[in-house]
């Protein structure tokens, strides 16, 4: 399968079962990783096409001749929101983080102005085990002011 | 999740057919997100994601999705916003979230034809057609009511007749399956007979109600009632309907949620629009 990941041509064989989460792991992209087993946690969340996908879940090889972009993708956004979730002590055990980072960028790219109910709706896919989401809203809040 | 032998992206809906009847282990798949859950072992995954079923069209009388439109699809397109009172673009916001939305399908929602769907019931309140490759198109109640087949759903079709729609969910919590759901579409007569007639009784309804925990259904009986102006009839009627109990919700809970759903859809919008 050829597709291009983070800007770079990727040729690769994939199994005719296998999630694309596996195949990024295989490219080295170890930001990418399980939470679940039921498509519920949003912390394999990469995007195809600059749209957010649960990457457990999406089948490798209809990623054919597409972009895909993991969170080693976009340094620069994903640098800002690290540091605000650092901060704001919204990274704990940190597992979450690279899946609810790929959807913030993506939501800042999606909506303008969001409202406080937007965001939450926007971000009820991400699930983390930890912090009780204050932090997070928090986080949000600075990155919109 | 599911093993595979092989995985084909196809470049017709012919191609697809074929390939389906090919083999009993043969499968589409559509967003994957219900099948991955599972552990069958199929021979072929067909993919039907480069056959152009991504687009919703749409036309003066009616609105044509494609199966492969996503939920998320539905959700933000602009045109569905602001038509069916919102209700079809509404119904599919709290299901898991926007990445699991962008992956999930209306084809894979409507074949799988889950009890807890909120697109199904909402469908199924709108009339919605069924288009089936090499096959007639089917009322999405006929649909329903009979057994799967080996086929491969090319778009869903929708007639834009000024319905007034109404939907209602009940949750435990956000993002959770629903444990019942409820759909009322108010419709205008287009026979000029009834032009003599009052407001109340131009108007005719479909009431669906899903999650029972069973597949949605239409309550004719409370149709009826409504259209008489008889609200009081109509949650008794609904109330008739068959529920049982789930880990979400007990048959009688349902019961009674059934008749204050019916109630709030009717008191809201949906006779006043
Ligand atoms: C964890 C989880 C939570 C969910 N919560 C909700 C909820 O709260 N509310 C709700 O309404 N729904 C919910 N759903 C259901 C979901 O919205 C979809 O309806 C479901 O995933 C099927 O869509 P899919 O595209 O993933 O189908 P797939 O998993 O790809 O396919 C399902 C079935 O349909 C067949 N199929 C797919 N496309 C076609 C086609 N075009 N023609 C013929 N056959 C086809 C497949 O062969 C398969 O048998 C949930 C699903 C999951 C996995
Ligand atoms: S690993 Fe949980 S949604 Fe993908
Ligand atoms: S910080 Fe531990 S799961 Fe989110």
């Amino acid at each position: 399968m050829k597709f291009e990941l983070n800007g770079k041509k990727i040729d690769i064989n994939v199994a005719a079962d296998e999630p694309l989460l596996e195949v990024l792991r295989r490219c080295n992209c170890y930001s990418v990783r399980s939470g679940c087993d039921t498509s519920n946690c949003g912390i394999c969340t990469v995007w195809v096409d600059d749209r957010p996908i649960l990457s457990c879940s999406y089948p490798a090889a209809r990623a054919e001749g597409k972009k895909v972009t993991t969170i080693e993708g976009v340094p620069a956004e994903a640098h800002e929101v690290m540091e605000l979730l650092a901060n704001e002590g919204a990274d704990q055990c940190g597992y979450c983080s690279p899946g609810f980072i790929m959807s913030v960028i993506a939501m800042k790219r999606d909506l303008t102005n969001p409202t406080e109910q937007e965001i939450n709706e926007y971000l009820a896919g991400n699930l983390c085990r930890c912090t009780g989401y204050m932090s997070q809203a928090r986080v949000l809040e600075k990155l919109w002011s | 999740m599911y093993t595979a032998n092989e995985y084909r992206i196809v470049s017709s809906p012919e191609e697809a057919a074929e390939l389906l009847n090919k083999s009993k282990r043969n499968r589409i798949i559509g967003g994957g997100m219900w099948m991955r859950l599972g552990k069958a072992s199929y021979g072929s995954l067909i993919d039907i994601s480069r056959l152009g079923l991504d687009k919703i069209e749409v036309f003066d009388n009616e609105i044509r999705l494609g199966a492969m439109v996503t939920l998320r699809d539905i959700e933000v397109n602009e045109t569905l916003k602001g038509e069916f009172c919102g209700a079809l673009s509404n119904c599919v916001r709290d299901i898991v979230g926007t990445q699991f939305r962008n992956m999930a399908t209306l084809g894979g929602s409507v074949f799988l034809r889950a009890g807890f769907s909120d697109i199904v019931c909402v469908l199924l309140a709108l009339d919605a057609e069924v288009v089936r490759f090499g096959k007639e198109p089917v009322a999405l109640e006929k649909y329903l009511a009979a057994p799967r087949e080996r086929e491969l759903i090319t778009h869903i079709v929708i007639k834009r007749s000024g319905q007034t729609v109404r939907y209602e969910s009940l949750r435990q919590s956000r993002t959770d399956f629903p444990l019942i759901n409820f759909c009322i579409a108010a419709y205008e007569p287009v026979n000029a007979a009834d032009s003599q007639k009052t407001d109340s009784e131009k108007k005719s309804y479909r009431v669906c109600v899903g999650a029972r925990p069973g597949k949605a259904v239409r309550c004719k009986t409370a149709e009826e009632c409504l259209a008489n102006n008889d609200l009081d009839g109509a949650v008794k009627a609904v109330q008739t309907l068959n529920f049982s109990s789930n880990m979400r919700g007990s048959a009688g809970y349902r019961k009674q949620m059934a008749g204050v759903l019916l109630k709030r859809a009717y008191e809201c919008p949906v006779n006043n629009a």
